[in-house]
């Protein structure tokens, strides 16, 4: 009996460590950090972004940038660099378990379901008084893209936030063939073009990864904010009718040559499985600008001269300019520091540098006329999620400022007609998730061309209009109706 | 036999020193059912609330601040049109592993048994062993090095004899086999080893007297390892019928690459459903109702089964 006893003790005793382990580490993070930093009035913030892991040289990034922000608004920064393969599931367990950040980067695919599950802090006029400056450098249609019910619950970033798409070629594969790269703005000469490399290389031209053509939807519609794309209301459509973007003909003719090069092997045959990874492609299709083939796309996918031909309308919509947000937590303790924060790395070109090419003297150094000459590429944060292009240094090999070009495309860039309207998505929930259910099973195949467009269409169809998609479709459109 | 049945029945009454040892032994496992089984077992409230972050609280406090919402968190599994889909592949795909699985162990452990010679029969064992120790994902790779679209064996071969290339992925019809095939390789093994430990606690004076009465191998088998075998055979069976709404997630999943598109009919089962559910900003209240519904029919099959094996043979069931 006695022993008995001693089982029962030691069983509480080993669920109420559980317990407390469970409740306690938010308070030993902060004894732990407080040791970190010299001055007690510092306050660190937790940022926590995506990007290739961890960088290797972390600590002495930090030792770089902590006294000059300690210096400047009395903050330190702990980053965490979420890999991302891991991206979708650390997201959801940080948002919903409470986890203690203080920064999240995030993007159009979750903002509007954080904002409704209540993750992110309003910071509409905390970013007037705090971050006056922020607030005056980013034009005020994008503060309306990000804002959801006249609240602003993120910084977005300014930087090539109008979508362009271009296609990317690998210009000595190309002149091998003489295919006249400029004059290849469509799908119909595309597949001439690559048919020519196909039957000369052997090899699929175009790696396709499960994601597929699914940029087409993100080009010509606006989905909402509900991160569903078989919804959705065309970027120049004055009328504001809620449509099935899949259906639209413009893209289901486009499609039907995807499917055609996916059948005479012009794209890889394993596209509605492959994972996206960074290997050597002769051909892709990117959103940004066409100094990026220089100085990101071409690097990334060891192409030695990458050249991109933009290829349809640049627009600027809620989901172009949510690509890339940095919101900050509903349990921040510190939410002016945060907002401070944001403001100097959005405007203090030396912060920026930082995180953008790593440590000063290891990973890159500046030129004498202030560029970049970069060591090496070690340094795997990814630079788009975390503030504007226009302060990061020019780099010493570009010939002229890419950022100036990135300037003008947003400039030239026509609105979206939907722009700062959001769904209200508390009514549908039931039928929006059913929904999804539906596009999650078939995206792949269909955005690859695995299958006839207007064949799985239909299947689609059925199964969306069986899950409540025209409820959906009848609520989307009362609230665009009722925003006009 | 029944004679150290009788005598183990009598000193259960009296804490011993092995109760001791063997109570010492079963604490890691408690700790860890306690931590990773029963304490989250709270979150199953989750699917029946309206799940809110507050700023700044933790998990807990957020879940019990959270609104309820009664059911309707479960109006996203019951009207979607893939429920039967799923609900019928999860259960008859473990209807089938159950039924194979038991059949193919049995047989293998008997089979062993057999073998004269001792050396080999470990080896075989070892062999069959190993799969078991592998992970899902690289059995994924592995996998797709066979039916890869453009570099896969299969479809290397079929192009070298001038046929058209399968897309794998997409062809629906051979994933029962493939999966079936798949869960034996890997599970067989292991569950041979269950049996051939039971068979070899069998006491050798049943068999060396059936030989003196001139049993032959196939009679052995029949009248002495088979019987032995059953209150074995029985217990596997309830613990495996108590699992027919849960699949092995690494199976469904990594082999079929997401079991989407066309394939999705003959492979998506409630966990994959789920998760491909999760990853999709689909409020987590939604996904735990699915969870939940799923341990609810677990724990409902468990038991129904246990009363069926009550009635037919009181001292097989185990609760």
């Amino acid at each position: 009996m006695k022993f008995k006893k001693v089982i029962a003790m030691s069983m509480a005793a080993v669920m109420g460590f559980g317990l407390l382990a469970g409740c306690g580490s938010k308070g030993n993070e902060e004894a732990g950090s407080g040791d970190a930093s010299k001055n007690k009035d510092a306050v660190t913030l937790k940022w926590i972004m995506v990007g290739n892991g961890m960088p290797d040289n972390y600590k002495a990034w930090l030792g770089q940038i902590n006294p000059y922000l300690e210096d400047k608004i009395g903050v330190n920064l702990d980053m965490e660099v979420v890999p991302w393969g891991d991206w979708d599931n650390r997201r959801s367990v940080i948002v919903n378990s409470g986890e203690n950040f203080d920064i999240l980067f995030t993007d159009q695919s979750r903002y509007n379901s954080e904002v409704s599950t209540g993750a992110f802090m309003d910071i509409s006029d905390l970013i007037k008084s705090e971050g006056s400056d922020l607030y005056k450098m980013i034009p005020e249609d994008y503060w309306k893209a990000v804002s959801i019910s006249d609240k602003v619950y993120g910084v977005p970033t300014y930087k090539d936030s109008s979508v362009t798409e271009y296609f990317v070629w690998d210009n000595a594969l190309a002149e091998k063939y003489n295919v006249d790269i400029k004059q290849v703005q469509d799908y119909e000469s595309l597949y001439t073009a690559l048919k020519t490399i196909k039957d000369g290389e052997g090899t699929a031209p175009y790696y396709m990864s499960k994601q597929g053509a699914d940029f087409m939807v993100t080009a010509y519609f606006d989905s909402l904010g509900t991160g569903l794309a078989p919804l959705g209301v065309r970027y120049d459509d004055d009328t504001m009718t809620v449509v099935n973007p899949m259906e639209d003909e413009n893209i289901l003719k486009d499609m039907d040559i995807v499917h055609k090069m996916y059948k005479e092997g012009i794209i890889n045959g394993d596209a509605p499985t492959a994972d996206d990874a960074n290997k050597y492609r002769t051909f892709f299709t990117a959103q940004g600008w066409s100094g990026a083939a220089a100085s990101t796309w071409g690097p990334n996918n060891s192409i030695d001269d990458c050249v991109a031909v933009q290829y349809g309308d640049t627009v600027v919509s809620n989901t172009s300019v949510r690509g890339s947000i940095n919101a900050i937590s509903s349990g921040c303790k510190n939410p002016e520091k945060a907002i401070q924060f944001l403001q100097l790395v959005n405007t203090d070109s030396k912060v920026r540098d930082w995180l953008y090419y790593g440590v000063e003297g290891e990973n890159f150094k500046y030129t004498d006329d202030g560029k970049i000459d970069k060591l090496n590429t070690d340094w795997s944060m990814a630079g788009y999620t975390q503030g504007t292009f226009f302060n990061v240094s020019q780099l010493s090999t570009d010939k002229e400022n890419q950022w100036d070009e990135v300037k003008q495309l947003n400039q030239n860039a026509t609105p979206s007609v939907m722009l700062g309207f959001d769904l209200d998505t508390s009514k549908i929930e039931t039928e929006l998730a059913n929904c999804r259910a539906v596009y999650e099973k078939y995206k792949s195949e269909f955005w690859t061309g695995a299958q006839d467009p207007r064949e799985l269409i239909k299947t689609i169809n059925s199964e969306l209009e069986a899950a409540g998609w025209e409820t959906v479709r009848a609520e989307a459109q009362a609230q665009v109706d009722a925003s006009k | 036999m029944k004679e150290k049945k009788l005598s183990g029945k009598k000193l259960k009454r009296r804490w011993t020193k092995n109760d001791t040892e063997l109570t010492i032994l079963a604490i890691p496992t408690t700790v860890w059912y306690v931590l990773f089984c029963f304490l989250p077992m709270f979150g199953l409230v989750i699917a029946f609330k309206n799940y809110k972050v507050t700023g700044g609280e933790n998990f807990i406090y957020n879940v019990f601040h959270s609104d309820w919402s009664g059911v309707k968190n479960f109006e996203f599994l019951i009207k979607s049109k893939d429920l039967y889909i799923i609900l019928r592949n999860t259960i008859v795909y473990n209807l089938i592993f159950i039924v194979l699985g038991m059949v193919l162990s049995v047989g293998l452990a008997i089979m062993i048994d057999l073998l004269r010679s001792k050396r080999k029969s470990k080896v075989y064992q070892t062999l069959m062993f190993f799969p078991y120790f592998m992970s899902w994902v690289v059995a994924a790779y592995f996998l797709d090095a066979f039916l890869n679209q453009d570099k896969g064996l299969l479809n290397v071969m079929l192009r070298n004899g001038g046929n058209e290339p399968v897309q794998w992925y997409m062809k629906a019809s051979v994933w029962p086999f493939l999966l079936v095939f798949m869960y034996l390789w890997k599970s067989t093994g292991y569950n041979m080893v269950i049996y051939l430990s039971s068979i070899s606690g069998i006491d050798t004076t049943l068999y060396e007297a059936a030989v003196m009465d001139g049993a032959n191998k196939r009679q052995q088998v029949r009248y002495i390892t088979l019987p032995c075998l059953k209150s074995v055979i029985i217990m596997m069976f309830i613990l495996n019928v108590g699992k027919v709404f849960y699949s092995d997630f690494g199976l469904f999943y990594q082999l079929s690459q997401g079991a989407k598109g066309s394939i999705f009919n003959t492979t998506a089962t409630i966990d994959t459903f789920v998760f491909n559910a999760l990853q999709s900003s689909t409020p987590i209240g939604m996904t735990s109702a699915a969870t939940f519904f799923q341990s609810v029919a677990c724990c409902i099959t468990i038991l129904l089964a246990n009363w069926i094996v009550r009635k037919l043979d009181a001292d097989s069931a185990i609760i």
